[in-house]
């Protein structure tokens, strides 16, 4: 009895430990369990990598049997910073991995090596049962995994001439190997005779269609030319864009000047493209190098992109692999529209990832705002599907918030918002936490899975978020309207929003509260200021307190300068008009408790704001909590200090404007 | 060796030998602390910065500027730069704050300097208003706070002077106050903040 007591009790914990309750923040605020998937060309296998304890895992799923192979695990090959960037499948038994390790400098010098290799991992066999390890030792880089062909891949290799050759993976050596000096590296296969493609310059990225034929390829000449060449009917690549990287960037002479083709779109002459100059990797581009025309495809604030995810024809952007919390994550863009500047008009996310060879099988990837992000097979035929893995496994099915789109007339602009309603709304008048987003000019709220969002409505709060003036994803007239309305009619925007919004009889007035994060945190103060009569508290993390102050920052380069002076306004001309919208200097005009949340470290908005403020506060004697977190930075990027931050935020709510029922 | 190198390589050895003609006429600023802080002179004010130097042998080149106030003067678009050339000497420094006596007037930190091993080591900061210093006579002016991250990569350096005014502001009303109250505290930054200005008032 005693034994089967147990049985139960052991059965019973692991599942309780992993169902965290969905209203703690260390159930939202967590590295996501599955962040890519692929499938095998036979549609049999699912290869998936998933992070455990900060390390990334790659494994492989036999689907009829669930059965789960761990191909590489990262906390036993590297000690620092590793990441597999890319999985695809060679055939059904060999995958191509992209390995990175950032190997740290010596001594004092935080010069750090990045070493990137390709790995081929054949999987299990009935004769070999642990997973092979081989390994490229030709510099170079995978364009294509050929996964119509058995045993093959193409590689590229740079030089003055660059050259696409076709490798067969039996004639690789394993990994852990020492060549003789007999041995010919990597079969000596980098021989004319595998040779499927060549250019002048040093090729650092090719162009493939879906079958692998190399199609346009992007180089670097002497002289810091760079090309765009296509491949022409005559078998040689044509060069259709030059840039002269060492010239000043002009974007007035030519308007494509800072863009850097990524993937080849499906139209003519058409490519995705990062920004060059920007500082952070952070907006993509589609561009038309004929009529040489672009438009604004995807813009984050935060994150750094890192690369594009795309349809299974390879043809068409549907997502973006950013750098968070020291790692690789997917984030996926919902459908795309015919005007590119305009965010989809779904409310959620399902795309085909992938599809075996014959098409029978999918593996499809849906997200919506209540539902984070979960993996399905799906049986073309059929239309059986099998949820396969999810992002946060723990919130899958447990969150049933629901997302309400409005807008106001502002001066005539039309204001999107997006408001999410906990459950408790439809019994209740609930409390509103209005909360603006970073950036702010360039960025939106998007209407699929927000952690922060659902995390307060799973804690009983209506979340207002609205994508005032400067936010992207509307129109460009939206985002144009935001220059140096900081302190004005962004304000403006976001509190006519919420006084539409508080009209609604499930949202109860007397209990508003204003949150946000860095232009969020300086939006919330303001607000506190402006109207404390809608506002009973406001809470700001990383917030800009003092205009003058940010736009003097000495992290900011001389780029970010002259944004800074032309969207937020120039400390030499307008001092005076920008202390006047600086919460520093309206201290005595809080009347509202507030919460200051501030990491030590922040190079984007200096931890002196937070100390101005809580000096200015004190002299006024204003109620106010101060925080600061030592070791991070703008972001929180620690996850620990994060889920810590939103029980903080959660408690200062909860005290200021109470809390609804959950259930 | 090509023709361009070669010439790369003698300016090189110029610009090197000018810099270091420089560095060696130049005259020395000493950090002080409150047990040895001079008198101030005629016409002079206080300095007070907080240092951070990360265990590193970094030194500055501090430079005065002709100028109306905060506002430097320029002669076809530089700035006109006054005789002697500074060089401020953070090596065997601990983390605190340190005082210079100094004349009154704007001040350019013109490069930064941190010699390790054979690696490039001279950040040019000759005209950028955030390594601008403000001195005013016979008050401590605080010019903020100076950071020399120990680590750093083989072509770049990590160092910022930081206005930290209310982020140290408890230590400094604290250690400093006898200093304070013969020789009032005002923002040294070298453009304009009214913060202090702000705080102090009644």
């Amino acid at each position: 009895m005693m034994r089967i007591s147990l049985l139960i009790l052991l059965l019973y914990l692991p599942h309780n430990n992993a169902a965290a309750s969905p209203s703690q923040a260390d159930a939202f605020f967590v590295n996501p369990d599955m962040t890519l998937a692929t499938l095998a060309p036979s549609g049999e296998q699912i290869a998936s990598i998933s992070y455990r304890d900060g390390y990334q895992k790659l494994s492989v799923t036999h689907i009829a049997s669930g059965e789960s192979v761990t191909l590489l695990d990262l906390s036993q090959m590297s000690e620092g910073d590793a990441v597999v960037s890319a999985v695809e499948w060679i055939d059904d038994t060999q995958l191509a991995v992209q390995y990175q390790e950032i190997l740290d400098g010596v001594d004092r010098l935080v010069d750090t090596k990045l070493i990137s290799y390709m790995l081929v991992v054949q999987l299990p066999t009935a004769v070999q049962v642990e997973p092979r390890l081989l390994r490229l030792r030709t510099k170079g880089q995978l364009v294509s995994a050929l996964p119509a062909e058995d045993n093959a891949f193409l590689y590229a290799k740079s030089g003055v001439k660059s050259r696409i050759y076709k490798i067969n993976t039996s004639q690789l050596s394993e990994a852990s190997a020492r060549l003789g000096k007999l041995d010919k590296v990597d079969g000596g296969q980098f021989i004319a005779r595998n040779q499927v493609a060549s250019v002048d310059g040093f090729a650092i990225r090719w162009f493939l269609d879906v079958d692998g034929t190399p199609k346009a390829s992007l180089t670097v000449h002497r002289g810091g030319i760079v090309k765009l060449s296509e491949l022409g009917d005559d078998g040689e690549f044509e060069s259709i864009k030059e840039w002269d990287r060492l010239a000043d960037d002009d974007e007035e002479a030519d308007p494509l000047a800072e863009m850097v083709p990524i993937l080849m779109a499906a139209e003519p002459n058409s490519y995705y493209c990062f920004s060059y100059n920007k500082d952070e990797r952070n907006a993509v581009y589609k561009v038309d190098f004929s009529s040489e025309t672009k438009a604004l495809v995807y813009q984050n604030d935060t994150y750094e992109i890192q690369n594009l995810i795309l349809t299974p024809d390879k043809d068409e952007v549907i997502g973006v692999r950013v750098l968070r919390d020291g790692g690789l994550h997917n984030v996926y863009l919902g459908n795309t529209s015919e005007d590119s500047q305009r965010v989809s008009n779904t409310q959620t996310i399902d795309i085909t990832l992938d599809r075996s060879s014959d098409g029978s099988r999918l593996l499809q990837y849906r997200e919506s705002h209540s539902q984070p992000g979960t993996y399905w097979l799906t049986n073309a035929e059929t239309g059986d599907e099998q949820r396969i893995g999810a992002n946060f496994p723990g919130l899958v099915d447990q969150l049933d918030s629901q997302l309400i789109e409005g807008s106001v007339l502002v001066e005539g602009l039309e204001i999107p918002y997006l408001l999410t309603l906990p459950v408790a709304a439809s019994t209740t008048a609930v409390p509103l936490v209005v909360m603006p987003h970073g950036g702010p000019i360039g960025v939106f709220d998007d209407r699929y899975f927000d952690a922060p969002t659902q995390y307060l409505a799973a804690n009983g709060y209506a979340v207002l978020r609205v994508n005032f003036r400067g936010s992207s994803g509307y129109t460009s007239e939206l985002r144009e309207a935001g220059k140096l309305q900081w302190g004005k009619l962004m304000l403006t925007d976001i509190h006519t929003a919420t006084s539409a919004v508080i009209a609604r009889d499930d949202i109860d007035a007397s209990r508003v509260c204003a949150f946000g994060a860095s232009y969020g945190g300086y939006a919330a103060l303001m607000l506190a200021i402006k109207h404390p009569d809608t506002y009973r508290c406001a809470s700001s993390l990383a917030g800009v307190a003092d205009l003058n102050l940010f736009i003097e920052t000495p992290y900011a380069s001389a780029a970010q300068r002259k944004w800074l002076r032309e969207n937020v306004g120039d400390s030499q001309e307008s001092f005076d008009e920008l202390k006047s919208l600086s919460p520093v200097y309206l201290a005595d005009e809080l009347s509202q408790p507030v919460q200051i949340m501030h990491g030590a470290d922040d190079t984007v908005v200096d931890v002196e704001h937070a100390h101005r403020l809580r000096l200015m506060l004190n002299k006024a004697g204003k109620t106010h909590e101060f925080n600061i977190f030592e070791d991070e930075g703008h972001r929180l990027d620690d996850l620990d200090t994060r889920q810590r931050f939103f029980s903080m935020l959660t408690e200062f709510l909860a005290a200021e404007i109470g809390v609804a029922p959950t259930r | 060796m090509s023709s361009n190198k070669y010439l790369f390589t003698v300016l090189g050895v110029l610009l090197l030998s000018v810099s270091a003609i420089m560095n060696a006429n130049a005259q020395p600023l000493t950090l002080h602390s409150l047990d040895d802080l001079p008198e101030l002179k005629r016409s002079m004010g206080y300095v007070l910065v907080g240092v951070d130097n990360g265990n590193t042998d970094a030194f500055l080149t501090v430079r005065r500027l002709e100028s109306d106030g905060r506002t430097p003067r320029r002669s076809r678009g530089k700035l006109v730069f006054e005789q002697p050339a500074y060089r401020m000497d953070l090596s065997g420094r601990e983390a605190g704050f340190y005082l210079l006596a100094i004349p009154a007037g704007l001040y350019q930190i013109t490069q930064v300097s941190y010699p390790y091993f054979d690696l490039p080591f001279r950040l040019s900061t000759k005209d950028q208003k955030e390594w601008r210093f403000h001195v005013e006579e016979d008050k401590t002016n605080y010019i903020g706070q100076l950071v020399v991250a120990n680590e750093r990569s083989r072509s770049t350096l990590d160092v910022n002077l930081l206005n930290r005014l209310a982020t140290q502001w408890d230590q400094i009303r604290t250690d400093y106050q006898s200093l304070l109250a013969e020789f009032p505290l005002v923002s040294g930054a070298g453009s304009r903040d009214d913060f202090l200005e702000h705080f102090s008032a009644e």
